[in-house]
């Protein structure tokens, strides 16, 4: 028998399964409530027929069962403020990547100027530690006030959340190159741009890589806190909208859901840090 | 009028309005009994248009209509069917796609919140009237009042529905730098409930609730006006004795249940949802503490108005007429299926109908039946500004006192509501500062400052 219980995998499973017993029956036992007085009464609040009361929560099955409702609807359109959930998912990775992409464009540039530039770091650096701490949502009032259009609201959200890992990894990065490297590009003679493009560049991109990596996870659950707020569509107004209907089922599946595309997102990027990475 | 339009319009308006009288009252048909004089052959005169329609509906064997008309008279039948069905609005839904000119803009985005005060909206879309009127509307649902107004205030939404008291505090600019607002209707009258948790059911006495919680959707709304006259009018201090709490309704359930709040005073399905869940029960209803109140309304910036006037016309005339089809109790059968459609209020139905039909169940054991429960007569009455203006005042959230009555004359456009209203054959009161009935005691809207002085000095 030796091996099977070795592997990680049949570990996971294991506790997987253990967590869906112990769910199931925390919400499955729970005996009816007061026997209904009066068949019509009863109705009124839900107590009869196939519609037993909605509990709290909903059972592992009640789960399985809406996920594959909404799954097997996930790109229907039934009204502006009724689309299937993959819509809602698209919408949110929209939002996602276009935030990201403008903070990619800004943060990697300026770490590199805060990174070969120590003054300039040491000149910024009041800021961006102020800024840094400030959850992304508290942004989002002034957002609306000056951007004036919720959309884009939401895209700044994204940016102002992903732009500081960015920056301080890439900044951390450019000025972390050995000066072994540097030493030497000096002796070959190398001009200032040829050793920025052939030596601090290829040096520094698993730490900027690894500030991708951040940014997008935190993107990634900022976009939900932001939807839930502002939203028109996406997965955060999917719960938010959801919950308005305490269809607790729905919500978990898109708990689950949020976290398989975070871990996919991660996985990308992951994949890229592999390809792109300087072996020494 | 061509005849041609009116043939069209008319197929539509009758699927959806025959078989009720806006208004009660008999209608003359002034344009009908012209066509018939004017014409040489009773047959013919009837041919045109709707009147063919309606009459070969009311007597299909044209062999019999035609023996009916000869010994009658068209004239005579003519006012014998609009004494039987509603010509007049049926006409003027006829004429809806009259315009004074080109629309300025089509394609609208319009806000509203996931409650039965959205109803009218809702049907504007349902029965196609925002369509008839040329416009493209977009239905947004919104998560929140504060998001509404600064949506409205952003220009991404350009109707939206709005707590009133709301477009009074952005056209003073209390509070805020002025935005002028304008309340075209009043979406719905009553249609909020005052809801306590389980573990009070035996505490109905407000004089009892001190160190109460209450959830509230928004400080300056309606709701928090009523209820907080509702606990003073019971010897409480709403700003010492209870707290208040702004809650966006999809909570209110679960803090409910988590024993977070005491109680809530919220637009519908909320208080229904809550006795679904079991969280809770309905102590009152708010048309018990003012018969007739206001709540959503339908709004718009001065600034959108003035720049598309015609646009606004449209607008304006396809939600008045949305609102009287669905105040009419006749045509509240199957309203509640549609409502709870996910991409509305997404509720379940059986609660969405408790609210509509007004029979329901209270959360303590009892069926309560109260028809008029919610209601969505769109006139905007100044009164109803008014009050909401001393009631500001008198819990500080207006630091200073102001002209209520010009203020109220410069925010609700009874003038157009009743010219609109009018059109489709009902008769709203000439604009005016009328009397209410407020928990038994009367308010003249005309003197608001006496009755501001009265409560103040009470207090």
């Amino acid at each position: 028998m030796k091996g099977l219980f070795d592997r990680p995998w049949v570990l996971s499973l294991l506790l997987f399964a253990a967590f869906v017993l112990v769910w199931h029956l925390a919400t499955g036992g729970g005996a009816a409530s007061q026997a209904p007085v009066d068949p019509e009464y009863a109705k009124l609040i839900g107590q009869s027929g196939p519609a037993q009361g909605q509990s709290a929560m909903p059972t592992p099955m009640d789960v399985v069962r809406r996920s594959g409702e909404l799954l097997s609807h996930a790109f229907d359109r039934h009204g502006t403020n009724d689309l299937g959930i993959g819509w809602h998912l698209v919408h949110s990775l929209a939002r996602v990547l276009g935030g990201y992409a403008i903070a990619v464009v800004v943060a990697v540039p300026l770490g590199f100027a805060i990174g070969l530039v120590p003054k300039l770091y040491a000149a910024l650096n009041p800021f961006i530690q102020v800024l840094k701490p400030v959850s992304p949502l508290a942004w989002m009032p002034l957002a609306l006030y000056t951007l004036k259009d919720s959309g884009a609201s939401a895209i700044f959200i994204i940016f102002i959340c992903s732009v500081w890992p960015l920056l301080i990894n890439t900044a951390f990065g450019v000025s972390a190159v050995r000066q072994d490297w540097l030493n030497v590009s000096r002796v070959l003679g190398l001009s200032v741009w040829a050793r920025i493009r052939h030596i601090v560049f290829p040096a520094a991109v698993p730490m900027i890589l690894t500030g991708m990596r951040i940014s997008i996870g935190t993107a990634w659950f900022v976009i939900v806190a932001a939807e839930m707020v502002v939203g028109q569509s996406g997965i955060g107004y999917f719960i938010w909208n959801e919950w308005n209907n305490l269809q607790i089922a729905s919500m978990i599946t898109a708990i689950v859901l949020i976290g398989l595309v975070g871990l996919g997102l991660d996985s990308l990027l992951a994949l890229m840090t592999r390809l792109l990475a300087f072996q020494e | 009028m061509s005849k041609k339009r009116n043939v069209d319009g008319v197929q539509g308006a009758i699927s959806h309005s025959l078989g009720r009288c806006v208004c009660g009252q008999q209608h003359s048909a002034p344009e009908l009994r012209a066509l018939a004089r004017g014409s040489n052959s009773e047959e013919r005169a009837l041919s045109a248009g709707m009147d063919e329609a309606v009459f070969t509906g009311m007597f299909p064997d044209p062999a019999f209509r035609r023996k009916f008309l000869k010994a009658v008279g068209a004239g005579t039948a003519l006012s014998a069917m609009s004494a039987m069905i509603p010509l007049d609005s049926l006409k003027a839904f006829a004429q809806d796609t009259r315009t004074q000119g080109p629309l300025e803009k089509k394609a609208l985005n319009v806000g509203f919140l996931p409650i039965t005060c959205a109803t009218p909206l809702i049907y504007g879309e349902q029965l196609g009237l925002f369509t008839r009127q040329g416009l493209d509307v977009k239905l947004q649902k919104v998560a929140g009042i504060a998001l509404i107004r600064d949506k409205m205030i952003n220009g991404e939404l350009d109707f939206s529905q709005q707590v009133m008291p709301v477009a009074l505090t952005m056209t003073a600019g209390l509070g805020s730098a002025p935005v002028p607002t304008r309340v075209l209707t009043i979406l719905n009258q009553h249609g909020n409930s005052l809801v306590l948790a389980m573990k009070h059911k035996d505490n109905r006495n407000p004089r009892n609730w001190k160190g109460f919680k209450f959830a509230i959707p928004f400080d300056s709304s309606h709701q928090a006006l009523q209820l907080r006259y509702y606990l003073a009018e019971n010897g409480l201090d709403p700003d010492k004795d209870v707290s208040f709490r702004v809650v966006p309704p999809s909570e209110y359930v679960s803090n409910l249940r988590t024993g977070n709040v005491d109680g809530f005073f919220g637009g519908e399905p909320g208080g229904q949802r809550a006795v679904y869940e079991g969280a809770g029960f309905i102590h009152l209803l708010s048309r018990d503490i003012w018969k007739g109140h206001p709540c959503c309304s339908v709004t718009a910036s001065e600034a959108f108005i003035s720049k598309n006037p015609n646009t606004f016309l449209a607008f304006y005339r396809a939600i008045v007429g949305a609102s009287l089809h669905v105040s009419d109790p006749k045509n509240r059968a199957g309203m509640a299926k549609v409502l709870a459609q996910p991409n509305y209020l997404n509720q379940p139905e059986v609660v969405v109908d408790q609210v509509i039909t007004g029979k329901y169940a209270d959360g303590l054991g009892n069926i309560k039946n109260v028809p008029d429960r919610v209601d969505f007569q769109p006139y905007p009455h100044y009164s109803m500004a008014v009050w909401m203006m001393t009631q500001m005042r008198r819990w500080n959230m207006i630091k200073q006192d102001i002209d209520y009555k010009k203020l109220a004359e410069q925010v609700m456009l009874a003038t157009d509501a009743r010219r609109l209203m009018g059109e489709l054959g009902v008769q709203a009161p000439a604009p005016g500062f009328r009397k209410e009935t407020i928990l038994g005691k009367e308010f003249d809207s005309n003197r608001p400052e006496e009755y501001l002085k009265r409560q103040m000095t009470k207090a």
